[in-house]
């Protein structure tokens, strides 16, 4: 069997004519269906149960919280302006200074005193007296 | 012509549409899932099965060959469905009237049969592409649309296809 044999089966298979009981089984079956209301599957409806059960508690919830009044308005009435009570004078305080730190100085060694020798002298005057200051060297 | 005034939205209701083109193109739904399944009880439930999912989808096309081919494409992705899920064991029977065989010779009848026992063991793609393009007389570019492939994807399956029929119905 070449290909055009072939091809001529294909083609007298298209033109047969379809069992006219599998049509009229497939139309009716497709009408029925089709004007049954749309099912849905056993977990969708159960989604759809669920949310409808949330949806009514919030419902629930908002319905019961009380109403909100707007606030009144707010009226200010204007007073006078009472008389300030004269206050005592303050002390004037005024903000003492710290003294300023003083910087360790270096120590110096306090010079030695001068130990030259002084002598008295009294007179026969008392109230002239002499002091005589000899340096170092005795002179 | 009709189809296409119906989906210009002639004064019809929606229902009396819908049976129109249940009318106009059960013929073509039915014989195609019947040449893929190789059975009548499976092709008349995924013919049933393609109208309804029409139904749900509506009648919005843009033009008379885009209802032609998704009917098909629904059609022969239900037949793969099927397929997978249980292999045919069912011999092929052809239901025919009575005038029908009377008008036939035997011998073409006997021919027929085993082209269509041959075509049952191809590929589920390569029998669906032999139907569409040998059977239904469509393009290759509208097989190739349908079946999600490229032409020459198409091209090349036909051909094998032809081949292994060829192969089968000599070998007998």
């Amino acid at each position: 069997m070449n290909d055009d044999q072939m091809r001529d089966l294909f083609r007298e298979m298209r033109d047969e004519p379809l069992p006219a009981d599998s049509l009229a089984r497939v139309r009716l079956a497709v009408a029925e269906r089709v004007a049954q209301p749309v099912r849905r599957p056993f977990w969708l409806r159960w989604q759809v149960l669920a949310a409808g059960v949330v949806a009514a508690v919030v419902l629930v919830m908002v319905l019961r919280q009380p109403a909100q009044v707007p606030a009144p308005p707010v009226v200010v009435a204007k007073q006078e302006p009472r008389p300030v009570p004269p206050t005592p004078p303050q002390p004037i305080v005024t903000p003492q200074r710290k003294p300023p730190m003083r910087l360790p100085q270096a120590t110096t060694r306090p010079k030695p005193r001068n130990t030259d020798p002084l002598i008295r002298l009294e007179t026969p005057d008392p109230n002239v007296v002499i002091f005589l200051v000899a340096d170092g060297a005795g002179e | 012509m009709i189809d296409a005034a119906i989906m210009t939205g002639m004064p019809r209701t929606v229902e009396s549409a819908f049976d129109e083109v249940v009318r106009r193109r059960e013929t073509q739904v039915l014989r195609t899932a019947y040449r893929i399944l190789g059975n009548w009880a499976d092709a008349e439930d995924v013919a049933q099965e393609v109208f309804v999912r029409l139904h749900r989808h509506g009648l919005d096309f843009a033009a008379e060959a885009a209802l032609g081919s998704w009917l098909y494409r629904v059609t022969v992705n239900l037949c793969f469905d099927r397929t997978r899920r249980a292999k045919p064991a069912e011999p092929l029977t052809e239901h025919r009237d009575g005038s029908v065989n009377a008008e036939a010779s035997v011998l073409r009848e006997e021919q027929k049969q085993r082209l269509m026992t041959a075509l049952a063991r191809l590929p589920e793609k390569e029998r669906a592409a032999v139907v569409l393009r040998e059977i239904e007389g469509l393009e290759t570019a509208e097989v190739a649309e349908i079946l999600g492939s490229s032409e020459v994807t198409v091209r090349s399956q036909i051909s094998r296809a032809l081949d292994r029929l060829r192969g089968w119905m000599e070998a007998r």
